[in-house]
This record gives structure tokens, C-alpha cells and sequence, in this order.
């Protein structure tokens, strides 16, 4: 016994020399983090909202994918028989669940939302001073915008177009409005709950929002020209028209560009007639994975456009300069080079023009020609707005005495040439229920209406994850 | 002819010396005398022997061997017995047969009783006898001389229950290693490594290179032995850290006498173990099947047109098809490396100090062109007595390790990827010598132009005291230091497609590990009569810290600079730190009856950072027993066994979090957008995390019968882990895509034996064979899994199934008469679709990616200085997916593209025509029906079973004293490495050895090797 209690004492005398009994040793976070109560004042909120930007300019979202996607399913580009195995799946119509683009694009929408939905919750406990309230509007305004977007987006490629059902309720997107504080597994809603939404957070915003310009990020004038895209897509052609004009003719600082400066916008970052345009830098790390290195010769250089599209411009439209016919090495002899996002073979930071001018007016034209259908006198505006566009590309072309379908039919032509490589093609196909003619080099097919494949299936990581999760029709 | 002098000097000074005692004594006798002149010498290695007690047997003479181990001894007549006696060697009587000059006497080193061994345990030893867990012991020469970068790759076929694989060839890897199966989703799978003592961090630590090892800063020749242990009884004292098993390494000491000088050296060659199966398809072969590919294919009417191979092969040229040019790239991409290995030891000391010192330099080139491997190695370890009570120790192991790696899988960097996808037509270098342009990831810009340099800079040791209060009490502390720094640089050339527009890129990564540990020990050990009982107390503090340095910098103002002072362009600017600490109490109990009965109790409490407050705490222990048969009185008639012992083991041990704070939640920052700071959820919190528990059964034999001529052990093992923390996939709505939980089970199980059969005994040089044998079964069960069933990847986990359980479509071949591939609607494999994306995903059954069973099996065999052994390794019932097969066997459709190579496989079991019964469908130029990049099925799941010549060495000990070599010893050998393979599956295109979950990934593959080398001893 005397042994042990010897052999106790010496122990005791021993633990007390050692390092790193104490409790607070054990203690350790993450030095490259901070909590989730941490948005506790503007700079903070301000952070955050930073953070849900990210997102956007991510390679799967507006960094690529979601421009590059809606491209290549129809008529306007494709992916070169020499290709590293990108977007394969897109460029041939054989998409499938476990796509790690369309995977990539679900992810980061639904982390716009998570994180908007954290930051709005936080901002509106938090009580700002006076001198701070404008920018603290602005900020807020920016998440609601934000958040907004992303279901936008999420609706179009995930979900069949609102006029799919005579009333929308055909399958939507999960909608989540609040930090849930567990883990949730939502079911989808429908594309009426979804639109709903969309515009409740875009009026919401358009009140909270400053009308002076921030490049890179929402303002006054991005809510409304965004409401006036989602009204458009909602068919509701009233509203869309009003939201239009108010960006046209309300937004001060916002004017097309000259014919003169229309091409070398591409190369450029926020010119006059960007309304919200995602903003890369060189160190945003999308680096090969970026949009022009997927289109520019000195990098991948896979991603051309179709002969078709370039035979849409007149010899005189200076849109045409933005497709530079050549060869591709070892590939197609006759290529059609894309020069939309001409920095991606040196700095790689083209900017995405999500929302320009241009749009807004093409908006108004298709709104104002729906409704001539029947209210005649919209026609002339339509027209008048048509051939802003198309005579500032083009000075010596116009368009006159087309109306009703026909009329419409020349302005989604226009959305065509004007937007091409933007990301809109497949949606304007998909609303405007027209058959999709899928070209690539060696093949023309053509896929009609309604399709359950015009749109994309829930990816199969999220299938696995949520059980509650409806796939889409026709997809596993 | 000095030595001879001093020899002769020597030997007559000893004879005048006995003279002088004879005369002294007055006993010169009239009786003739006779003197017995001769050598004497380890029996083992033939090195003399002085200071050996010569006596004659029945007579009061005695005498000592000299330094060189000659001996002179008077004997009554030369038929009379002389008696050797020697520390550490058997006592030896030797019988005159008439001869007295040149005699010759082997002594045995003594065999001490084989269950007397000593074996390291941790914090400790302790012997064959009185462990009760489940050990393995690997001597260093196992080790040491050998062609590879670490001793972990040695042990493979060599350590019954423990699996080790090289996934790739690349020089200085880290290769898999895992002990009686997978024990966790997520957290920490591999083995604990301790050195010394000390826990060491045995993963890759670069922060660019491909892959590295901070395992192989331990030079292998500095390995006294490893000892791996497997159950609970030998790892609970490790608690949340032994879940895996422990690898216990101890280093070299000195030892009191002579310093002893070592020497070796190594010269070899590397070569890429290229099956023909994976030759690359020839600019004419290519065309052939591209031919085929555009009559078959009608996807526009102009390839519909064409019928004939006339008119294809012109469509062909004029779409880029080059039939003058057919590069091998092969010889583009492949050498043959060169290897060398030097190392130089010398340990001795007295009966106060002794110490081993040493130094070694080791490099080796891989098979392709400019990636390879060096390293330079240099240890001290010192022991000093100050004292009977109080004692010191050092070791320390300074290296420096420097890589060439490049990125693998799917990069354009990575030189495997060129050589199985970039089709021949294409050319390296244009006509004018200058990088072709056609080529997008060019692989002689990768050679030439870019850098891929990485330098680890290791310091692995410890410093420790010892004091003895009493008898029975002990204090040892010990203060240990894991220190790995590595600094890694990658340019990308202004020519390199990362790197054009920004006129070259820059890199320099740093990373620091500052790991450290301190224990404090107490040793009690008692006798109570028939009772013993040995005890440890202690008490340990460690922390992991990881500090990462990033910068990029661009646009260098020259070429053939690299450090970024030459550039204009910042890049990236970025730093992050990690800390880690686990605080513990053990103590490990011992009691024995009579050495007969042992019992061992053993308990750790364990406290970890990288848990929630709440349950960061966690007790684990174990029991053990064992039961020395042999020792048994009821034994004693029975003299052909040597040993016998049954133990037995179950316990507790804990496993942690691979990441250090995967419990918590937090926003991550450096989401940033236009420049301006911001952060995003990075983690949801998982607050009640706990650690993962499990719990191993062993029992065993061990057993030694025939003179010890045939021993062997058997252990039947179960594993019950549970509460494994799965990373759950989560709704992407989450804003995290998944998350941490507790709530898997698993169950690893199998039976695991080993025997050696000392074949033929050779004496004295004459012919002698060994025989060594393992095998391991192993089976891995989910017992647990949220929702009961996952699909992750490509495996199904669900509970009843293994981990590593494929599942995916199904290929159903080909359908005869238009050559279209097929695949199974369902699991039934009743119906077949030629369109993939009706084809069904579902389980493969009986396809894992886990072998039934592996092991080893060498002979060694050894006649008069010569001995040849070889290791066979076998590895059997395991399968193997090739995520890159869609692209190698694209069937056509990726058509003329750069990396449009199809593989030989496709080449020779292609559909031709109808009727073909061909294991794969028909070739069509940028068809769709088969061959996308994204259609995975089991068209590319293989059996990984093989069987392969892993080692051979044939050596020859030089007769150094014949040969009158100034040498102690002195052998040389041929070693080869990886000489054959036997693959089951014939349409496995690479070799069939790939990482644990079985994916190939287009790593550089297994390499031959073979190597000369010498070693060489002084004395």
C-alpha cells in the first residue's frame, strides 16, 4: 500500500509539470471563419451580402454553365468535335442526373438563397443609425434582389416555363424563405408559388433599393429591369411593359450603346447600357474553368457558335463581328469563332452582362406586340422599340408592317441575334413554345415541344439527399 | 601484412602468456602436449568473434579469442573437446578430430527462448510471452536496401491483416495502408504511426505536389523493426487514435563494443511495367477503326454517304486526320528511371553512452519523363547512462526530401492522361521544331517549360529522461517534435495554357507542421511470489499545428526565372492556420501467474479539440489474456513443442474527426466578390459530434514446434465499429450540400494466418530453405447507415453490403447483328436497351472493391554465401473501376479531338460485322449511341485480382576472410521488384493495383525495378 500511495503522489507531481491539462487546451475554431451570429452591423451585412455575390460569379452559375447551357441546347452554338469533354452532355441532348454542370448550377442557386436567407434574417432584427440607413436599404434591397434571382434562374432551368399549365401549377422549386435552423429536406412547390415569390422579393427590393448606379451588384433600375424579364416569362404583359418603361425611361444613366461602341463593350466592364452585370476578377479563381476560355482560341476554344446564327446577320450588322468565321486546328475547317468574352485567353474576367439595355427594350417590344394582339395601337411602340435595337446594330435595316405572331416572331428573332451566347436561347424556345432545332457540326435534330427534356432533372445529389424532392417528369 | 603481424604478435604473446602460467605453476608434465590454433566466427555471418572463453573440457585450461578471433589453447590430445563460451551466443563444444591447426568454430547466436522475444508495445516492451494482443514484428532487414521510397511499401505481403497499396508509380508517394479492413466513412482510416515513441503525421504534406509522404523522411535502413499492432488489447492504449492499428517503428541504438561501420550501396533501373494491353493504338491502327467509324456512321447526310473505306479514309484526311505522322508517345512520355541509394551507419558506445549514427541519400526517377524523387537523410540517436538511476536519450532524424510530381487524374499536366488519350497523328513539335499548337496540354511543355518542384524539409525526434526510484519504479518523460515544412513551386510557362495571357505564373506554396507531444510516464513492475505485475501510468498532451502559406504571382519579366521577384503581377496573396490538440490519461495493467497466465487491463481517457464541448471527453479500454500452454508442467514430455499460447482480446478504441473542426459551424470567409471581403455558410454545425467507437475481438494460437522448424499464428478478428460519422449528403437548400453525423456501423471481420516452415536446416553453409506464408480474409459488413441505404459514387452502402459495393449500370455486350452496345434494363439482366439512358443503375452484386483475401508467400532459400528469395503477392476478389474508360473507349465518337486515342482494347474486341459476338460495340464516327464521356456501366468494372512477383533478391555473402577483405562482412545482391504480374481479368487495360475504393485514376503506373547493390561491414 505505501508503494502505491507513493506511486499515486508521484503521479499526481508529475501531471501537475505537464502541459495542456487545462480545458482551455482543448479549445480551438477555425481561424478562416466566422460564427453565423456574426452579422451584427452594416460592415458585417455588408460581408455577407459579398458572400452571396459569390455565388454568381461561381463557373457553374453566371461564370459559365448557366450562360453556356441554355446556349448549346438549340441553335446558336455547340461544342467543337475537338474538346476536352466539356458540356458534352448539353452540346448532344443527352444531359443526365448525375451532370456535375447542372449539379454545380443547383448548388450554387440554392446557396444564393441559404445565405440571403441567413442575411435578410439577420438585417432585419439589426436596428442601423440614421446616416447608415440608406446604405443599409441598399444592402437589403441587394438580398432580396439577390435571392430573387436565383429562384428566377432556378425556375427556368429546373422547371417547365409558367404558360406550361394554363395556371402554372405544374412542378416549381423548393422555396425556402427563412434560415430553417435544422436540416431540411423541402418539396418542390409549384412555378406559380415560385413566381409569386420571385416578385414579392423584387418589389420588396425595387422600395429598398438606391437608384444610383453599383457596378457589379443590384440596384433600383436591375429590380425593375429583372421584374420586367419575370413578368415577361409570367406572360403578364402589362406589368412588363410598365416595369420596362420604367427602366428606359425613368433610370437616369442608362443609354444603348452607339453602333460605333457596341463591339468593343464585350471587352469591356460596365458599359452605359449594363444594368447588372456580374463582375470577375482575374483572381476569382474560374482561371480555365472561366467563360472565354471555353470560347477563345487560346484556350479551350470548344465553344463556337453555329453557321446558322452567323447567316442571321445582315453583311452590315455589327453584331456580326462578335462571330469570327475561321478554321479550327484539327477539327472543324469552317468554325465560327465566339467573341463575346474576348478576355479568355489572357486575363480570363469577362465580365457576365446579365441585364443590359438592350433587353429591357426587347422586352418592351415582345410585351407591347403580345398585347397589339389586342390593343392595336401597342404595335407601333413594339416596332418602335424592335427597331432601337435593330438600327442600332444595323443603321441601314428596320422593321415595318409586321404584327401580331409575325411581329413576334421578328422580335424573339431579334432576342436571337441580340443576346446570343447570353444565356437565354433555350428559355426563349421553351416560353415561347417553339421547337428546338439542336445543331452541331456534324448534325441538325430537331426536338419538339412540349419536351420534358428543355428542361434540366434534379440532380441525383440532391435526389439522394431529399427525399421529398419530386424529379421532374421523363427524368430519374 | 600489418594485420598478419599484429595477428602473429598477438598469438605469441598469448602463447608465451599460457607458457608463462604452465612454467609458473611448475606443472610442464612429461606427458606430450598439444596446441589447438584456430578461428572462431558467428556462425551466422562468419564475422570473427573475440573474446570468446575457451576451456578444455575436463582440464583447467582456459583462453580468450583475440580481436581477429583466433585462438590458441593447449589441449591433453588432439581427440580432446574444447568448450566455447560467449555472451549472446550458445555455448558450443567442439570435438578434435585429430586436426589442431586452422581450426574453424561457428558459434550460434544465441536464439533467446522464442517466447522471450522482446517486442515494443507502446510505452514500452514486452515479450512473445506476456502480450496479450495481437502483434507482428518486421525486423529492419526486411526493410533496409530496399528500391522503394518507404517502409510502408515494403510491408506489403509481409504483415498478415494489414493491406498496403501503391495507387501510383510516382516516386515518393504515399501509398494506401489499412489494418483489418475500413473502420470509418469519414474520419481517420489509416494505421496510428509512432516512432520512437512518438506519434508521427504520415500523409502527404505538400500543398501542391501530387502526392507526397512525410513517411518517407524515415530512412528505412535506420529501422531497428516495426511492429504492427492489430487488436485492442495492443492499440486501446492509444484510445481515439489506435482505431486503425498502430505501427510502431523503433530506430537503431548503439550497442556497448566495437563501433561498427555500415555501408551500402545501390544502383538500378526503373522501367514502365507496360503490358501490351496498353500499348497505344498506331496512326494506322487509329485510322482502321476511324475508317470503320465513318462508313458505320450516318449522323449527317455526308458521313450517311460515304460507304466505302476509300471514301472514308479521304474524309478523314481532310478532317484533320494526319496519316504521315505516327508518334509513339510512349517514347514522348516514358524513360527508363534510374535509381541509387547510399547509406553509411556507424553505432557503438560503452557501457554509459552508446549511440547510432547515420546518413543516407536515396533517388529515384519515375518511368515518365520529368518526375522523380530524392531524398537525404541523417539521424543521431543517443543513449547515456548518468548514472544507476538516472538515464538520457535523444534521437533526432534530419531530412530533406525533394519531389517531381505533376497533377494527375484528368489534368492536362498529367503525362498518363497524354499517353492513353492523344491520338498518334499528332506531333509533339511542328515542322519547325516548335511546340505545336494543335496540341492544347502539350506534354513536352510539362516536361520542358513548366516547373513542378516540391522540398519537404523534415525533423522527427525526441528527448526523454528516465529515472529509477526504485526497484519496481520508474519515471521516463518524453518530449517529442513532428516537424515537416514543404515548399512547393509550380510555373506554368507563357506557353503552358495556364499560363499564356498572363506571361507566365508562378507559384510558392508553403506548408508547416509543428506537431508536438509530451507524455509522462510511471513503470511499476512486482513480483508477489507467483504473482507479477507490471504497471504504466501516464499521461500525454499533443497538438497539430498547420500553418499554409499561398502566393501567385504573374507575368515574368524574363524566361528561366522563376522566383516571383521576376514578375509584375501579384496573383495570390493567402495564408491559413489549423490547430489541433488532444489531452490523455492511461494506464496499462499486467498481471501474471506464474508467466503462465497473463492479464492485461488497459484504459485511456481521451480529450479532443475537434469535438463539441460536451462530448469532446471519451474513456476507452481494453482486456486481454493469455495463456502460455507451454509452460504448462503437463507439457513438459512434450519436446517438439516449443510454444504454445492462446490469447485472447476485446476493448474499446476511438476514432476521431479527420478534419479539425468538423463539428462546428461557421460562415467561411474569403467568399469574396469584386474585390470586396465577404463569407458564406462554409459548415453546419453538428454539435453533439462524438467520437467514433470501436470495438475489436481477437482471438489467437501462436504456436512453435519442431525445434522452432515450424511456427505459425492464427487470429480470428471481428471489428463492431459505430457511431461512424458520415459526411450526409444534405438538400442542396441547406446552402451545404452535406453535413457530419454519427450514424454508421460497420463490421470488418476475417482470420488471419501466418506460418514459417524452416524447410531444410543447412549447417554450416549447406543448403537451407524457408518458407513464410500469410494470408488474410477480410469481410466489411455496414451495419448501420442513415436511411439504411446510400448511393454514393458509384457504390451502394447499405446495411448488409460492404463499403466499397458497386453499383451501376449494367453492360450487356453487344448486340450481334448491328453491333450496338447493350445494357440491362434492371437488375433482373433479363432485358437489354440500346439506349443508355433507359438502361437501370442498380447493384452489382458480389462486385466490391474489397479483396476476399491477400497475403504473401516468400521462400528463401540459401546454399554456402548464396541466398535467393522471393516474395510472391497475392491479392484476390476485388474489382476495379476505370472512371476514364468512357473517354479511352469512346467507340468513335469523340472522333478526330486531340485526345480522341481509343484504347488497344477496343481495337481488338470491337464489333466488326454481323454475327461478330465481340465483347464491345461497333465503332461510329461521332456516334452517340455508345461511347459518351459520361456513360458509366460495368463495360469498365474489371476484377483486380492478380498475383505478382514482388520481390526477388539474390545475394552473396563474400567469404570476406578468405578473401583476406578488410571487411567484417561484406554481400552483394540483385533485387528486382515487381519482375511479373498475372492479371485475372483479360480486359483490364493497367495494372490491376489502384487505391482502396478501387478506382483507376490514371496514375503513373507500378514500375519494374531493378537494382544491384552492396553492403558492406567494418569492424
Amino acid at each position: 500500500m505505501v508503494k502505491l500511495r507513493r506511486l499515486a503522489g508521484m503521479f499526481l507531481m508529475v501531471s501537475a509539470l505537464c502541459s495542456g491539462c487545462s480545458e482551455g487546451f482543448l479549445d480551438e475554431t477555425n481561424p478562416q471563419s466566422v460564427g453565423f451570429d456574426h452579422i451584427k452591423d452594416l460592415k458585417s451585412l455588408t460581408a455577407a451580402t459579398t458572400g452571396v455575390y459569390n455565388s454568381f460569379n461561381n463557373s457553374n452559375y453566371y461564370g459559365r454553365t448557366f450562360v453556356v447551357s441554355p446556349e448549346l441546347f438549340g441553335d446558336n452554338s455547340f461544342i467543337s468535335i475537338r474538346n476536352g469533354g466539356r458540356y458534352l452532355g448539353h452540346d448532344r441532348f443527352t444531359v443526365t442526373n448525375g451532370d456535375g454542370y447542372v449539379t454545380g448550377a443547383w448548388t450554387q442557386m440554392n446557396r444564393v438563397v441559404a445565405n440571403a436567407n441567413l442575411a435578410i434574417q439577420a438585417g432585419n432584427q439589426l436596428t442601423f443609425p440614421e446616416g447608415q440607413r440608406a446604405a443599409a436599404n441598399q444592402i437589403m434591397g441587394e438580398l432580396y434582389a439577390c435571392r430573387a434571382l436565383a429562384w428566377f434562374d432556378m425556375v427556368r432551368y429546373f422547371a417547365q416555363p409558367y404558360n406550361y399549365t394554363e395556371d402554372a401549377s405544374h412542378l416549381g422549386i423548393p422555396l425556402v424563405t427563412e434560415p430553417p435552423g435544422v436540416i431540411i429536406s423541402p418539396s418542390r412547390g409549384t412555378v406559380a408559388e415560385a413566381y409569386t415569390h420571385i416578385v414579392a422579393d423584387l418589389l420588396r427590393a425595387e422600395e429598398l433599393l438606391g437608384s444610383a448606379k453599383k457596378n457589379g451588384y443590384f440596384n433600383k433600375a436591375g429590380a425593375q429591369a429583372l421584374l420586367a424579364k419575370v413578368y415577361l416569362y409570367m406572360e403578364d404583359w402589362e406589368n412588363a411593359e410598365i416595369y420596362a418603361t420604367k427602366v428606359i425611361e425613368e433610370s437616369a444613366g442608362y443609354t444603348l450603346l452607339s453602333n460605333a461602341d457596341y463591339v468593343a463593350s464585350w471587352g469591356q466592364k460596365f458599359s452605359v447600357e449594363s444594368i447588372l452585370e456580374i463582375g470577375m476578377l482575374p483572381t476569382d479563381n474560374n482561371g480555365a474553368n472561366s467563360i472565354g476560355y471555353l470560347s477563345e482560341q487560346g484556350g479551350y476554344g470548344e465553344w463556337l457558335a453555329t453557321k446558322e446564327l452567323y447567316d442571321t446577320y445582315s453583311q452590315t450588322d455589327i453584331r456580326r463581328n462578335l462571330i469570327v468565321p475561321g478554321s479550327r486546328e484539327n477539327a472543324e475547317s469552317e468554325a465560327y469563332f465566339i467573341k463575346k468574352y474576348p478576355l479568355g485567353a489572357s486575363s480570363r474576367d469577362d465580365n457576365i452582362k446579365v441585364l443590359r439595355l438592350s433587353e429591357v427594350y426587347l422586352i418592351r417590344a415582345e410585351a407591347r406586340a403580345e398585347l397589339s394582339k389586342t390593343q392595336p395601337d401597342k404595335a407601333a411602340g413594339a416596332l418602335s422599340d424592335l427597331n432601337a435595337i435593330v438600327g442600332r446594330a444595323d443603321p441601314e435595316a428596320s422593321v415595318s408592317g409586321l404584327q401580331g405572331d409575325a411581329l413576334v416572331e421578328r422580335i424573339i428573332l431579334e432576342r436571337r441575334k441580340e443576346l446570343a451566347f447570353e444565356g437565354n436561347r433555350l428559355f426563349d424556345i421553351n416560353r415561347k413554345k417553339m421547337s428546338l432545332v439542336h445543331i452541331q457540326t456534324n448534325q441538325i435534330r430537331t426536338f419538339e415541344y412540349p419536351n420534358n427534356r428543355f428542361i434540366m432533372p434534379i440532380p441525383y445529389a440532391e435526389r439522394n439527399a431529399n427525399p421529398n424532392i419530386q424529379p421532374n417528369p421523363g427524368w430519374n | 601484412m600489418i594485420k598478419d603481424n599484429i595477428n602473429k604478435v598477438l598469438i605469441s604473446a598469448i602463447l608465451l602468456l599460457s607458457i608463462g602460467v604452465h612454467v609458473a605453476n611448475g606443472t610442464i608434465s612429461a606427458v606430450q602436449q598439444f596446441t589447438a590454433r584456430g578461428r572462431v566466427v558467428d556462425a551466422k555471418d562468419g564475422s570473427p568473434l573475440s573474446g570468446v572463453s575457451i576451456a578444455v573440457k575436463g582440464g583447467s585450461r582456459t583462453t580468450v579469442s583475440d580481436r581477429q578471433g583466433n585462438f590458441a589453447i593447449e589441449v591433453p590430445t588432439n581427440r580432446s573437446v574444447l568448450v566455447f563460451t560467449f555472451v549472446g551466443y550458445a555455448l558450443q563444444e567442439y570435438t578434435l578430430a585429430g586436426e589442431l591447426a586452422n581450426l574453424t568454430v561457428y558459434m550460434e547466436p544465441m536464439v533467446t527462448a522464442i517466447d522471450e522475444v522482446e517486442i515494443s508495445v507502446p510505452y514500452g516492451t514486452e515479450t512473445k510471452a506476456s502480450i496479450t494482443g495481437s502483434a507482428v514484428v518486421i525486423k529492419g532487414e526486411q526493410l533496409a536496401d530496399r528500391p522503394r521510397s518507404t517502409f510502408q511499401t515494403s510491408l506489403q505481403g509481409n504483415v498478415p491483416g494489414l493491406q498496403v497499396m501503391e495507387s501510383t508509380g510516382q516516386p515518393g508517394a504515399a501509398p494506401t495502408v489499412r489494418l483489418r479492413g475500413l473502420t470509418s466513412f469519414s474520419g481517420t482510416v489509416t494505421p496510428l504511426y509512432v516512432i520512437d515513441g512518438v506519434p508521427m503525421l504520415t500523409q502527404g504534406v505538400a500543398g501542391l505536389a501530387f502526392s507526397s509522404n512525410s513517411g518517407a523522411g524515415i530512412n528505412p535502413n535506420d529501422i531497428e523493426d516495426i511492429t504492427v499492432l492489430k487488436d485492442g488489447s495492443a492499440s486501446s492504449i492509444y484510445g481515439s487514435q489506435g482505431a486503425n492499428g498502430v505501427i510502431l517503428i523503433t530506430t537503431k541504438s548503439g550497442k556497448a563494443g566495437k563501433t561498427r561501420i555500415n555501408m551500402s550501396a545501390n544502383y538500378g533501373q526503373n522501367r514502365m511495367a507496360f503490358g501490351d494491353r496498353a500499348k497505344p493504338l498506331n496512326t494506322a491502327e487509329m485510322t482502321q477503326l476511324l475508317i470503320e467509324g465513318v462508313i458505320n456512321s450516318n449522323i449527317n447526310p455526308t458521313l450517311e454517304a460515304i460507304t466505302t473505306p476509300e471514301a472514308a479514309y479521304l474524309y478523314l484526311v481532310q478532317n484533320g486526320l494526319n496519316p504521315d505522322v505516327d508518334t509513339d508517345w510512349t517514347d514522348v512520355i516514358t524513360q527508363i528511371g534510374q535509381y541509387s541509394q547510399y547509406n553509411v551507419s556507424a553505432s557503438g558506445g560503452n557501457d554509459k553512452t552508446n549511440f547510432f549514427v547515420s546518413g543516407g541519400y536515396y533517388k529515384q526517377d519515375a518511368v515518365t519523363k520529368g518526375q522523380g524523387y530524392d531524398r537525404k537523410t541523417g539521424r543521431l540517436n543517443i543513449n547515456h547512462k548518468a548514472n544507476d538511476k538516472l538515464s538520457f536519450n535523444g534521437r533526432i532524424a534530419l531530412t530533406a526530401q525533394h519531389l517531381n510530381t505533376v497533377p494527375g487524374a484528368g489534368t492536362g499536366q498529367n503525362p498518363v492522361r497524354s499517353l492513353y488519350r492523344f491520338v498518334p497523328w499528332l506531333s509533339p513539335l511542328d515542322e519547325n521544331g516548335e511546340y505545336n499548337s494543335q496540341i492544347t496540354y502539350n506534354p513536352l511543355v510539362v516536361q520542358n517549360e513548366n516547373r513542378y518542384e516540391t522540398h519537404i524539409y523534415q525533423a522527427i525526434g525526441n528527448v526523454g529522461a528516465a529515472y529509477q526510484f526504485t526497484d519496481y519504479l520508474t519515471y521516463e518523460g518524453k518530449a517529442g517534435i513532428d516537424f515537416h515544412y514543404s515548399d512547393d513551386y509550380r510555373y506554368w510557362s507563357p506557353i503552358w495554357p495556364d499560363g499564356r495571357g498572363v506571361n507566365g505564373r508562378g507559384m510558392e506554396y508553403n506548408r508547416l507542421w509543428n506537431n508536438w507531444t509530451v507524455n509522462n510516464i510511471l513503470r511499476y513492475k512486482d513480483d508477489f511470489g507467483d504473482f507479477g505485475i507490471t504497471a504504466t501510468l501516464g499521461q500525454e498532451a499533443a497538438k497539430r499545428n498547420l500553418k499554409s502559406v499561398s502566393t501567385q504571382a504573374q507575368n515574368f519579366v524574363a524566361e528561366d526565372l522563376y522566383t516571383l521577384a521576376n514578375t509584375s503581377e501579384p496573383y495570390i496573396a493567402w495564408s491559413s492556420r489549423s490547430h489541433a490538440t488532444l489531452a490523455s490519461y492511461f494506464l496499462n495493467t499486467s498481471f501474471n501467474y506464474q508467466q503462465k497466465y497473463y492479464l492485461n487491463v488497459t484504459g485511456r481517457r481521451d480529450g479532443s479539440s475537434r469535438f463539441g464541448k460536451q462530448v469532446r471527453w471519451a474513456n476507452f479500454w481494453s482486456l486481454g489474456a493469455s495463456w502460455n500452454v507451454h509452460r504448462e508442467s503437463f507439457m513438459e514430455n512434450l519436446d517438439f513443442v516449443n510454444q504454445l499460447k492462446f490469447r485472447i482480446s476485446y476493448g474499446t478504441s476511438g476514432n476521431m474527426l479527420g478534419e479539425y473542426y468538423g463539428a462546428l459551424g461557421f460562415y467561411s470567409t474569403n467568399q469574396n466578390y469584386m474585390g470586396q471581403p465577404g463569407f458564406a455558410i462554409g459548415q453546419i454545425e453538428s454539435g453533439l459530434l462524438q467520437w467514433e467507437l470501436n470495438r475489436p475481438l481477437d482471438i489467437g494460437l501462436e504456436f512453435s514446434v519442431l525445434n522452432n522448424r515450424l511456427s505459425g499464428t492464427f487470429d480470428w478478428y471481428t471489428r463492431q465499429t459505430s457511431r461512424l460519422i458520415q459526411d450526409m449528403p444534405v438538400s442542396h437548400t441547406n446552402g451545404v450540400t452535406q453535413l457530419n453525423f454519427n450514424v454508421g456501423g460497420m463490421k470488418n471481420y476475417g482470420v488471419e494466418i501466418s506460418l514459417s516452415s524452416h524447410n531444410v536446416v543447412g549447417e554450416n553453409g549447406s543448403f537451407d530453405w524457408r518458407t513464410d506464408f500469410n494470408i488474410t480474409t477480410l469481410n466489411n459488413k455496414i451495419t448501420a447507415i442513415q436511411d439504411g441505404r446510400r448511393y454514393e459514387g458509384r457504390y451502394v452502402r447499405e446495411v448488409g453490403g460492404d463499403y466499397y459495393q458497386f453499383r451501376m449500370r449494367g453492360y450487356a455486350g453487344v448486340e450481334r447483328t448491328t453491333g450496338q452496345a447493350l445494357w440491362f434494363t434492371d437488375s433482373t439482366r433479363t432485358a437489354t436497351t440500346t439506349e443508355f439512358n433507359q438502361a437501370g443503375i442498380f447493384k452489382q452484386e458480389g462486385k466490391s472493391a474489397l479483396a476476399d483475401f491477400y497475403g504473401g508467400f516468400t521462400n528463401t532459400f540459401s546454399y554456402r554465401g548464396f541466398s535467393l528469395s522471393a516474395l510472391i503477392y497475392f491479392n484476390w476478389g476485388n474489382f476495379v473501376y476505370d472512371p476514364w474508360g468512357p473517354y479511352t473507349h469512346s467507340d468513335g465518337s469523340a472522333m478526330l479531338g486531340e485526345a480522341a486515342l481509343m484504347s488497344r482494347m477496343v481495337y481488338r474486341h470491337r464489333w466488326r460485322q454481323p454475327g461478330d459476338d465481340a465483347e464491345y460495340p461497333k465503332i461510329v464516327y461521332g456516334g452517340n449511341q455508345s461511347g459518351q464521356n459520361d456513360y458509366h456501366s460495368t463495360r469498365f468494372l474489371y476484377d483486380g485480382s492478380y498475383i505478382r512477383l514482388r520481390d526477388v533478391t539474390l545475394s552473396y555473402s563474400l567469404p570476406v576472410q578468405r578473401l583476406r577483405l578488410p571487411f567484417a562482412s561484406a554481400s552483394i545482391y540483385f533485387r528486382a521488384n515487381n519482375l511479373y504480374t498475372w492479371v485475372k481479368d483479360d480486359l483490364l487495360p493497367y495494372d490491376p493495383e489502384v487505391g482502396y475504393g478501387g478506382q483507376y485514376d490514371q496514375n503513373l503506373p507500378i514500375a519494374k525495378q531493378y537494382a544491384l547493390g552492396i553492403d558492406i561491414s567494418f569492424r
